[in-house]
């Protein structure tokens, strides 16, 4: 009896089979790849841009407060943009190992979560859009 | 007939199915805001082209030339921010019809576009990676003739 229960509940629910199992590993893999490589050029960007304002600092260290000011304003800014990516990225590998973890153990509850990793992921992403988006607006209509 | 072999005791479940069906729904969003940055991208390209063929300066040194140029560039970024966009409106769709309607064959599809999605920026951040490290060693070779 609960083998017929459990196969008419199949019948309506979707299958992860093999096919299904080979794209969630292959999206999971290319995620992770991605924000891995993504990861290693922001560093380097990072640390360009780094090296280049902390020399000009060195060269104009007399410039005055003014200055100094504005150099931690744009430190602030690169470590906010830094952290931001680093959560984006961060969100990718995880979404990416639950995948291969959920599908690799057969576990039901890491899929979900893997799937829940991927659902916070773009809704950061659509919310900063939006927020990207009003304050374009804003800027335009000053 | 082994792709048609299911998992033990995987499937998509309510749980699964209301989290890929918000997955979906912010995909779809991203996607539209893609198509018309896309769009905002092209209306840029043709007039900052127009506008700057026609200041003066740039004019006499072959503006035109330069206009046209920008506009290249910009709409070569555009078409490669649109096949990302369409791969993620494409995916956002199939995901969640495949819900909707129970669909195994949409389902595979709408992950095989996500997938699509996730190796196309992996690819380009390759390329933007080998870009970077063809500049380094070209300014090296560079510094070192001229020292």
């Amino acid at each position: 009896m609960e083998d017929i229960l459990s196969n008419e509940n199949s019948m309506l629910e979707l299958q992860v089979d093999a096919a299904t199992a080979d794209y969630m590993e292959s999206a999971g893999w290319w995620a992770r790849f991605g924000a891995i490589v993504c990861g290693v050029l922001i560093l380097l960007v990072v640390f360009v841009v780094g090296y280049l304002f902390y020399m000009g600092q060195e060269t104009s260290m007399n410039l005055g407060l003014g200055a100094n000011n504005l150099a931690s304003f744009i430190w602030l800014a690169i470590a906010l943009v830094v952290a931001f990516c680093g959560l984006m990225l961060a969100l990718l590998v995880s979404f990416g190992l639950k995948l291969k973890r959920g599908i690799e153990q057969y576990d039901q509850e890491k899929l979900e979560s893997a799937f829940a990793t991927l659902k916070i992921y773009f809704i950061i992403y659509g919310i900063v859009t939006i927020i990207g988006a009003i304050g374009t607006l804003f800027s335009l209509l000053k | 007939m082994e792709q048609q072999s299911l998992l033990p005791d995987l499937t998509i479940d309510s749980i699964g199915a209301q989290q890929i069906r918000g997955i979906a729904s912010w995909a779809k969003f991203l996607s539209i805001v893609g198509f018309v940055f896309c769009g905002i991208i092209v209306i840029v390209a043709l007039f900052a082209g127009t506008l700057i063929a026609s200041l003066s300066p740039y004019n006499q040194m072959g503006g035109s030339g330069v206009g046209a140029m920008i506009t290249i560039v910009y709409i070569i970024f555009a078409a490669i921010y649109f096949i990302p966009t369409l791969f993620l409106f494409q995916s956002a769709s199939k995901l969640k019809s495949a819900i909707s309607y129970t669909d195994q064959v949409l389902l595979n599809e709408g992950l095989g576009k996500l997938k699509a999605v996730f190796q196309f920026w992996g690819i380009m951040t390759i390329i933007i990676l080998s870009i970077y490290a063809l500049v380094i060693i070209f300014a090296l070779l560079g510094a070192m003739m001229a020292g």
